[in-house]
């Protein structure tokens, strides 16, 4: 165990840089940045760094979807469910103009039907559960949490039997994404998205100002929000579509039961062009992938460069069965509601596409059931 | 934790190692994937095409 | 003429007694150029059969038997791929013949930024005509007979002559190694060949060009034959003028190489070879490799020795297929081999 003291920093605390997982996250990132661009892929190598500098953020800012938003439906408290809007505002800034002219970029678009809203509220009760999101997930493994790693492992094994439910829910019906730049050009599509987001804005200040709570983004979430909002722009930038974080766990839960033996290309969705073409190349050639891995390795460098990496002991193991069950649908619902709270809210409504609030306002239900079903494992319900 | 952690880590950067050094190779261009008429990031055909 | 009754038995009317008579009638003159005629005609007819099948292989005695044969011209084609060239040609060669580098001279061309393409048929007349070549001539190629590489330019001539036209054409066997094995005279100097006019016929059942290769690719209908070493067929080597690792999908790998006895420079049995041919199954065959060398090993051996006559020559081979990235491969290479080669530990 490595450490080595520096002088003291903020709040008079002492800086101890764990040197051996600061070491091993940077060397682990500069190997993976190596083979991206031994392959002539330096947009593969934006994509680590850019995810790199979400992991730090994240952490750092300590953003939690989960946390927020239960905060703001257990006490309206709304600040850190805004901060998360402003990551949006940002990003939509760049991606409805930008995928409606270039070819070359896409939005994350995704069709409103049975599955989105099932989903969706699955992820809701399993993102309570689990004490943390698509995101949250990523950056607090990155952080050295234990329980995380077991939520991980679930969300990943979710994630594969999502892909074997999909095609059946999406058999249920629906009807084709709604996206504002079709109907009203590049900036109306635009101005619509800012618009929508500044009325969620309202309305839920309103809430919280019936309930008696604070709504102004502490500076943690004012700052992360920006910072984070502008790092989705560099990972929509160099990837060419938002960021997405469950696809890849999906890819990782696929290839490693392909290392098993299992052979998952006669389901339906693994005959879909996107996955069958993860599964059978480079998890390197995966955007959802390099940003994952960017993520893990900047919040375990931002971890360990502060103190002692993973110092926590585990925690006990009704908590251990709720992460694994929150894992597993969260997992599972992000598939059936096309991503989690990153890939289909984030990335839907900064795409100015309808199924982003609607996964939202599916979701909130969601979160409210699994915030009961919390007490039953020794979770707060705050 | 933190021997777990290390030993995660290096399992999981070994699995990718191994993952994309076993992947085929990308010499040349791959002509475009067909995602065209996809609804979704994960490919997802559109319900209007059923 | 004939002698013997009609068809049908005996003449049974008088039209038939007419014409009967008028064909017997006993005329000096006419008989003596029917005579002659028929002379002429069994020479030419006995010459035929015994020149009409010119062996693919000829032993050197043969060739030294041979050597003053009207029509036959020796061509000794060594060039860099055997180490040899115009000056290994000057310093020895077998008696009477006549040189072209097989690399060098216009065998094979650059087309379309493309190299080692088969030339036009003016580019080829031009080529061949000049060699004292026409299309009674008797060719003998002479490869060096050091390995199975210059056997190819020998077996690519041998394709070349025939997609021209010339109707007689044999290699020696074990080339002019096995001349001088036999001890037989060498001369030195060169020969310049005195033109002839060629006039060619193409043959194009023995050539594939790239659209048919796609067609077969796609839908089938007959089998393609790599001709080359496995570590090109799975793409962890390539030809340098090729844009990509690997082969055209649906292919066999038989390696020109397995047809070749290097121990005698020549190539195996005529048994040995049906048995590694069976790996191919029968009916139409395409026979291809990087640039149409190797595969015209594969393709003499398949049509002219084994009799398949199915067998065509995609010449433009790989490094043709690969120009065109919309063209499918198949290749069993992975990120490491490119790492290997990244780091100069590979191909």
């Amino acid at each position: 165990m490595s450490s080595a003291s520096l002088a003291a920093s903020e709040k008079g605390a002492a800086v101890r840089i764990d040197l051996l997982f600061l070491g091993l996250a940077l060397a682990s990132t500069s190997i993976l940045i190596a083979l991206v661009l031994l392959d002539h892929q330096p947009a593969s190598a934006a994509l680590i760094l850019g995810g790199f500098g979400l992991g730090i953020a994240f952490l750092k800012a300590e953003f939690s979807y989960t946390a927020s938003w239960r905060r703001f439906l257990t006490r309206g408290e709304a600040g850190g469910l805004l901060g998360g809007l402003i990551v949006i505002a940002i990003c939509a800034l760049a991606v409805v103009p930008v995928a409606a002219l270039s070819p070359k970029f896409g939005g994350a678009i995704a069709p409103l039907g049975p599955s989105l809203i099932i989903g969706a509220f699955v992820f809701g009760v399993g993102m309570q559960l689990a004490n943390g999101c698509g995101s949250g997930t990523l950056y607090t493994v990155g952080g050295g949490s234990g329980r995380m790693l077991v939520t991980l492992l679930f969300f990943v094994i979710g994630s594969v039997l999502g892909s074997l439910s999909l095609p059946a829910f999406l058999a249920l019906g629906g009807v084709d994404p709604v996206l504002a730049p079709d109907y009203l050009g590049p900036w109306g599509g635009l101005a619509v998205t800012l618009a929508s987001i500044v009325v969620a804005a309202a309305l839920i200040i309103a809430v919280a100002r019936r309930r008696g709570a604070t709504f102004i983004p502490s500076r943690s979430y004012l700052v992360g929000g920006i910072v984070i909002g502008l790092l989705c722009v560099v990972v929509f930038a160099a990837g060419g579509h938002p960021w997405s974080v469950t696809f890849a766990y999906t890819v990782w839960g696929a290839k490693a039961a392909a290392a098993l033996g299992f052979d998952l290309s006669q389901f339906a969705f693994w005959q879909w062009p996107g996955p069958k073409h993860a599964l059978a190349e480079s998890v390197l050639s995966d955007t959802s992938s390099l940003t994952d891995f960017g993520v893990l390795f900047g919040a375990v460098a931002a971890a360990a460069a502060t103190k002692p990496f993973a110092a926590a002991p585990w925690p006990p193991m009704k908590s251990l069965l709720a992460a694994g069950i929150g894992g597993l649908l969260m997992g599972w619902g992000a598939r059936l509601g096309f991503g989690c709270n990153i890939g289909a809210f984030v990335g839907g409504v900064a795409s100015g596409s309808l199924h982003g609030w609607i996964w939202f306002l599916a979701a909130l239900p969601g979160c409210l059931v699994g915030i009961r079903l919390r007490p039953l494992f020794g979770l707060s319900r705050e | 934790m933190r021997s777990v952690y290390v030993v995660v880590v290096l399992l999981g950067v070994a699995a990718i190692l191994v993952d994309h050094l076993s992947s085929p190779s990308s010499d040349r261009a791959v002509s475009p994937e067909d995602f065209a008429g996809a609804c979704a990031p994960c490919g997802a055909p559109c319900p209007s095409k059923k | 003429m004939q002698l013997a009754p009609p068809a049908g038995g005996l003449p049974r009317n008088e039209n038939e007694i007419a014409t009967m008579k008028a064909f017997f009638r006993f005329r000096p003159a006419c008989a003596v150029r029917r005579l002659r005629a028929a002379i002429l005609f069994s020479a030419a007819l006995a010459a035929s059969v015994a020149g009409a099948h010119a062996e693919p292989l000829v032993a050197a005695e043969w060739l030294s038997s041979h050597r003053a044969d009207p029509n036959l011209v020796i061509l000794d084609i060594r060039s860099a791929i055997d180490g040899g060239g115009a000056q290994a040609y000057a310093a020895a060669h077998t008696p009477g013949s006549i040189h072209s580098d097989y690399d060098k001279a216009g065998w094979r061309v650059t087309r379309n930024n493309v190299p080692f393409m088969v030339p036009t048929a003016a580019e080829l007349e031009k080529l061949i005509g000049d060699l004292g070549i026409d299309e009674d001539s008797h060719v003998v190629v002479v490869p060096a007979g050091v390995s199975v590489l210059d056997f190819g330019s020998a077996a690519r001539a041998y394709w070349t002559l025939k997609y021209v036209g010339v109707k007689e054409i044999s290699i020696l066997d074990g080339g002019l190694a096995a001349w001088r094995q036999a001890g037989l005279p060498l001369e030195s100097g060169t020969k310049t060949p005195s033109p002839k006019i060629f006039t060619a016929t193409i043959d194009k059942n023995i050539l594939a060009e790239a659209g048919e290769v796609e067609a077969i690719e796609g839908k089938g209908g007959a089998t393609l034959v790599d001709a080359r070493p496995a570590s090109f067929f799975y793409g962890k080597e390539k030809a340098p003028a090729s844009q990509a690792y690997g082969h055209i999908p649906g292919a066999l790998n038989v390696d020109s190489a397995q047809f070749y006895d290097p121990k005698t420079n020549r190539l195996k049995p005529k048994a040995e070879l049906a048995a590694i041919a069976n790996a191919v199954p029968m009916g139409p065959a395409v026979s291809y490799c990087n640039t149409g060398h190797w595969a015209a090993t594969d393709w003499l051996v398949l049509h002219e020795l084994l009799g398949r006559k199915d067998t065509r020559l995609y010449a433009g081979s790989m490094v043709e297929w690969t120009s065109n990235a919309n063209r499918p491969i198949e290749s069993s290479r992975t990120k490491w081999d490119d790492l290997k080669k990244a780091l100069g530990l590979g191909s």
